[in-house]
């Protein structure tokens, strides 16, 4: 394919598109790969799988040579590539569900759904009947998950902060590698040690989960949607079909693990001794889900037995702690869960994990900007002319980092909102429909009312999913990229109209933006 | 120099002096008499709130005696008289005695006027609580219900467990003026306490149009002599309309005072509804809608004879676009027994308006239950609910203003995220808002998201659903009353209308209501700095004890 040279030989300067090539070739290999576990189980789709694999690996590779990534990369262009890229994968995810005629072609909306729904690691799925569909489907559609979490695990530890996106640069100081101001030349060095220890905690759960009983297939599937904090099981039931309690141990543990950040795990396992700090978002993120945890067993102390109360709090609050979204038993049934504990869950599907971690939501760290900076306006009413510094932990909080988080916060409610609003105005009914809007942009996958976490997305109205969608990625890429990867794409059009289109040949050096290797785009 | 010519009064000028001489008598008096050994500014003002509200009381008691009988759906007279009067007279001598014992202090600080400002309206909330509890318009004992009952007479929402029939004349009379006092209270509030402490930056320009609240006339009393003057002029106007419209006198009477207040309780237990009336219905938008308008703007476009300074107020241009745009969703949302031929009906456009209306200035009337709208329109009513009216006007929620700030701050957040070192002043018309104002509405919106959830599963644990504790919150929270329910599973809430949210819920959910009710009426930071203040004694205890952690101040641990 190396010679491959579109439209003359010339290469035209467009990062995203670049980009997105890059991601294609990844997603390329995972479906090839996929196609090899459909031929060793037999149960079919290795033909839909190959070809989706020719496919996404051609058009991705013939994106990426007929371009070139800019070597002026600012934000709304870093943005910009993200986005699309994010776009473009899922589009190609599209091709194993309707090939394999696992989602018929008159509902390609739903299969776009669902691999949509794979790639920003929600988990809502569109699939009624999941232990009917093909092993290698199944895979790949897991797979789709992890590759998500590879891609947003580099963009949360490194690229966000950097770009300095809703606040997020207070993570940059702990990230192992760049912070903002040292940002292009480490990031392919952060990305591989991300992705190694990335990869060590997905090996890490699948052999947990095998030593605890289930299948190689399921240990494997389920390994890479707990660590991608992603949530697609490969039993309709979810995790309540093992029914064992050493399964949910080991997927709380992970869950946990993985909703929290990985900067501090890295941190703690290299013994970065140097960079000693409390990591005060740690505490409020454990205490958050061990506080949702003891909340639930008290409201729903009249409902279950004590047992299965424990089981279930525990579960439900990692899994929606680290907006996972693995369902046990049905919490949105009245009949086993009571009203007050299911609008805890609601706002943990706000809250969502911590910063530099697959996990969505507002994230922990921003709830603390927003309880700090309420309780200071409070206190400020009090002595209106007091100087008070904003405090995390041992760090001191800039005004503009925190004006960023709050907007940040504010735009994710208002879309929250307005979604919730639109999805009720499209036919379903207000408790499915908000919380819907909130799962969505929190990526979590279940809702409330008839969209539990037994029920697949087919609750919600086929007119209102595109309404997910759009919500999904806003809330996977931090919402200000996604809102602005049109100003970014309009801009970098203009730009290139004005400028003379490079003409080299050959494989041009990149000073700032190393994304030949793969490192920042996503997947 | 020549001494200038005496000019004659007026008789505005000689009515103006008279208010002014009664009220320094009042506060000479009340100097003269609080003269005890305990300096308590605080204490003083809850007390002085108690001992007003008796004449309160014998107004509505001699109203019993003289008309109850008209409005009370028993037809009888002075079933309250009696009761009103004795508590009236209990709590005055209460609340005189203890004045004795009490005394000024020399220096008032900011916080202490908020905090006054809290424990004033829980005095006036126990004045009408007791007023509930004599007249048996709740059960004896039931603390809880008459608590939620007084808070929203208090706070303006229409959220009870009383049914309209059910009251005697007295009561009636007592709800619904202790709604338009509760409305009066908060223009005095809003001109002499809210623009000194900037709480929850409701100071803030409502466009070019309205500068702020104080600067009507030189001296704030002034100001707030204007604006209550106002007020009462618009109560009176809706109450002709309400006569006029067909309305029998005494009920155009205290439904004005609830409309014009943005309350929302009516003496009858449909609502509005049940006089069935367009052109009632039509008084009621114009007076509801009217209630939600800042009174400053209204002041000035009035004053000056200026109609365009409504216009060129960005608040209130968003205001009425919000009002038209939802009540064209309302109205064009498919619902269950509407289909297209009705829709363009005249009927169901009155009806749409009427749910918006009342919805977005808070005042909680109802023709058709919220429940039988369509779920879109539902999940609309609820944004508008949190939205609610303009600035300086007599509506809860969120307000305009403070919505349309957020917004240009979250656009330069946008901004900012494509030129991160942009250096962009946030303006609303010609008046720029400052960094600490922003502060402070965000602070207020967030302290109110925080309660939001909380306060929910609160209402959920009493016996409510996820929407309707969810909707029912957030009502409360910005005065309205009425909530959207859950179709299934709570079918008494159908029955009884959306207004029994209240009813459906333990005592512990009516004491969450009715706190919420008054946090959503002062602003959640007063309330949370009131609170502080309250909890002080425990923080530093906590602060300063010997069991915590201390961590040297200024060293970083790196």
């Amino acid at each position: 394919m190396s010679g491959l040279a579109v439209l003359g030989g010339r290469r035209f300067e467009s990062t995203p598109v670049h980009i997105s090539g890059v991601a294609l070739m990844f997603v390329g290999i995972g479906m090839a790969i996929s196609a090899v576990v459909a031929l060793i189980d037999g149960g079919g789709g290795a033909l839909a799988l190959g070809a989706s694999a020719a496919i996404t690996a051609g058009v991705g590779s013939a994106m990426n040579r007929s371009t070139t990534a800019s070597d002026r990369a600012d934000s709304p262009l870093a943005f910009a590539s993200v986005a699309w890229a994010w776009l473009a994968v899922s589009l190609a995810g599209t091709m194993p569900y309707l090939f394999s005629g696992v989602i018929g072609w008159s509902e390609a909306d739903n299969a776009l759904f669902e691999s949509i729904s794979g790639f920003t690691c929600t988990g809502a799925t569109i699939l009624a009947d999941i232990d009917g569909v093909a092993h290698g489907i199944l895979f790949f559609r897991s797979m789709t998950q992890w590759f998500g979490g590879m891609g947003l695990i580099v963009l949360a530890v490194s690229v966000l902060p950097a770009l300095k996106v809703g606040g997020l640069e207070l993570i940059a100081n702990e990230a192992p590698g760049p912070t903002a101001d040292r940002f292009t030349p480490r990031i392919a060095a952060t990305a591989r040690r991300l992705w190694m220890l990335y990869g060590g905690f997905t090996l890490a759960v699948a052999l947990a989960l095998l030593a605890a009983g289930t299948s190689l297939f399921d240990a494997v599937a389920h390994a890479f949607t707990t660590v991608a904090t992603g949530g697609f099981s490969t039993h309709s039931a979810s995790i309540a079909f093992f029914d064992s309690v050493a399964v949910e141990l080991v997927i709380i543990v992970g869950m946990i693990t993985c909703g929290a950040s990985f900067s501090i795990h890295w941190h703690v396992i290299t013994r970065a001794k140097s960079q000693r700090r409390s990591y005060s978002e740690l505490r409020w993120y454990l205490a958050l889900i061990c506080g949702a945890a003891v909340a639930l067993l008290v409201l729903n102390s009249g409902k279950l037995s004590l047992g299965d109360n424990l089981r279930e709090a525990a579960f439900y609050a990692a899994s929606l702690g680290s907006n996972t979204g693995y369902g046990l038993t049905d919490y949105a049934d009245e009949q086993f869960w009571t009203p007050s504990a299911q609008l805890v869950l609601l706002a943990l599907f706000v809250i969502g994990g911590m910063t530099g971690s697959t996990a969505g939501g507002i994230k922990v760290l921003r709830l603390q900007i927003v309880a700090r900076y309420a309780i200071r306006e409070v206190i400020r009413a009090r002595h209106r002319r007091a100087v008070l510094p904003m405090r995390l932990g041992d760090t001191t909080v800039a005004e503009d980092v925190a004006a960023r988080a709050l907007g940040f916060v504010l735009l994710y409610l208002g879309l929250a909102l307005a979604g919730g609003v639109l999805m009720t105005a499209l036919g379903n009914d207000l408790e499915t429909g908000f919380s819907g809007a909130v799962s969505a942009i929190g990526t979590v996958g279940p809702a409330l009312g008839e969209a539990g976490p037994t029920s697949s997305a087919l609750a919600f109205e086929r007119g209102s999913r595109p309404v997910m969608m759009v919500l999904m990625l806003f809330g996977r890429l931090e919402v200000f990229p996604t809102m602005l990867m049109f100003v970014a794409a309009v801009r970098a059009a203009t730009r290139s109209r004005n400028q003379r289109p490079t003409t080299t040949r050959g494989p041009r050096r990149l000073t700032r933006l190393p994304a030949r290797k793969g490192g920042w785009s996503g997947n | 120099m020549t001494p200038r010519p005496a000019r004659r009064a007026t008789e505005r000028e000689r009515l103006r002096r008279l208010v002014v001489r009664v009220v320094r008598a009042a506060d000479g008096l009340l100097h003269r008499w609080a003269r005890g050994p305990y300096e308590s500014t605080l204490a003083i003002t809850a007390l002085v709130v108690l001992a007003a509200a008796s004449p309160v009381f014998a107004i509505c008691a001699v109203f019993d005696w003289l008309f109850g009988g008209r409005v009370a759906a028993s037809g009888e007279s002075g079933t309250d008289a009696l009761p009103l009067l004795v508590a009236g007279a209990a709590v005055a001598l209460f609340a005189l005695g203890l004045l004795r014992l009490c005394r000024f202090e020399r220096r008032v600080t900011e916080r202490q006027t908020l905090t006054a400002l809290v424990l004033g309206s829980f005095a006036a909330v126990a004045a009408v609580a007791i007023a509930h509890l004599a007249t048996g318009a709740v059960e004896p004992g039931a603390l809880a219900t008459a608590f939620a009952e007084a808070a929203a007479t208090v706070t303006g929402t229409n959220s009870t467990t009383i049914s309209g029939a059910d009251l005697g004349g007295g009561m009636l009379a007592l709800r619904a003026v202790g709604q338009w006092l509760g409305g009066a209270a908060f223009i005095v509030v809003l001109v002499r306490v809210l623009p000194h402490l900037g709480v929850g930056g409701l100071d803030t320009d409502g466009g070019v149009a309205t500068r702020s609240a104080r600067r009507l006339a030189p001296r704030s009393a002034g100001t707030m002599g204007r604006l209550l003057l106002l007020y009462g002029v618009l109560t009176v106007l809706v109450a002709v309309g309400f006569a006029l419209a067909g309305m029998p006198l005494l009920q155009s009477g205290l439904h004005a005072l609830t409309t014009a207040s943005t309350g929302g309780f009516s003496t009858q237990e449909a609502s509005l509804g049940a006089f069935d009336s367009a052109a009632i219905e039509w008084v009621a938008i114009f007076g509801m809608a009217a209630g939600g308008v800042s009174l400053p703007l209204m002041f000035l476009a009035i004053r000056r004879r200026d109609p365009a300074r409504f216009i060129r107020s960005y608040e209130f241009r968003l205001y009425m676009t919000l009002i038209i745009f939802a009540a064209v969703a309302v109205a064009l949302l498919p619902r269950d027994g509407v289909d297209w031929t009705h829709i363009f009906g005249r009927e169901h456009i009155r009806e749409s308006l009427f749910a918006v209306v009342s919805v977005i200035s808070t005042t909680g009337f109802q023709t058709t239950p919220l429940v039988e709208l369509s779920t879109g329109s539902q999940a609309f009513l609820m944004v508008l609910m949190l939205v609610g009216g303009m600035s300086a006007s007599m509506a809860g929620g969120f307000k305009v203003v403070r919505l349309l700030t957020l917004a240009s701050f979250i656009g330069r957040e946008l901004r900012r995220a494509i030129y991160p070192s942009l250096a962009e002043r946030l303006r609303l018309g010609r008046s720029t808002i400052s960094e600490s104002t922003i502060g402070r509405i965000t602070g207020e919106l967030l302290l109110a998201s925080l309660l939001i959830i909380p306060a929910a599963v609160l209402l959920a644990a009493s016996g409510l659903n996820i929407v309707d504790a969810l909707t029912y919150a957030v009502s409360t929270l910005s005065n309205v009353g009425p909530a959207m329910a859950a179709a299934d599973s709570t079918g008494h809430l159908a029955v009884a209308g959306s207004t029994g949210h209240l009813d459906a819920v333990n005592g512990l959910g009516r004491i969450t209501a009715g706190l919420l009710m008054m946090g959503g009426r002062m602003s959640v930071t007063a309330a949370a700095v009131a609170l502080s203040v309250a909890a002080y004694p425990a923080v530093a205890a906590v602060r300063h004890g010997q069991w915590r952690r201390r961590r040297p101040h200024g060293v970083r641990v790196r």
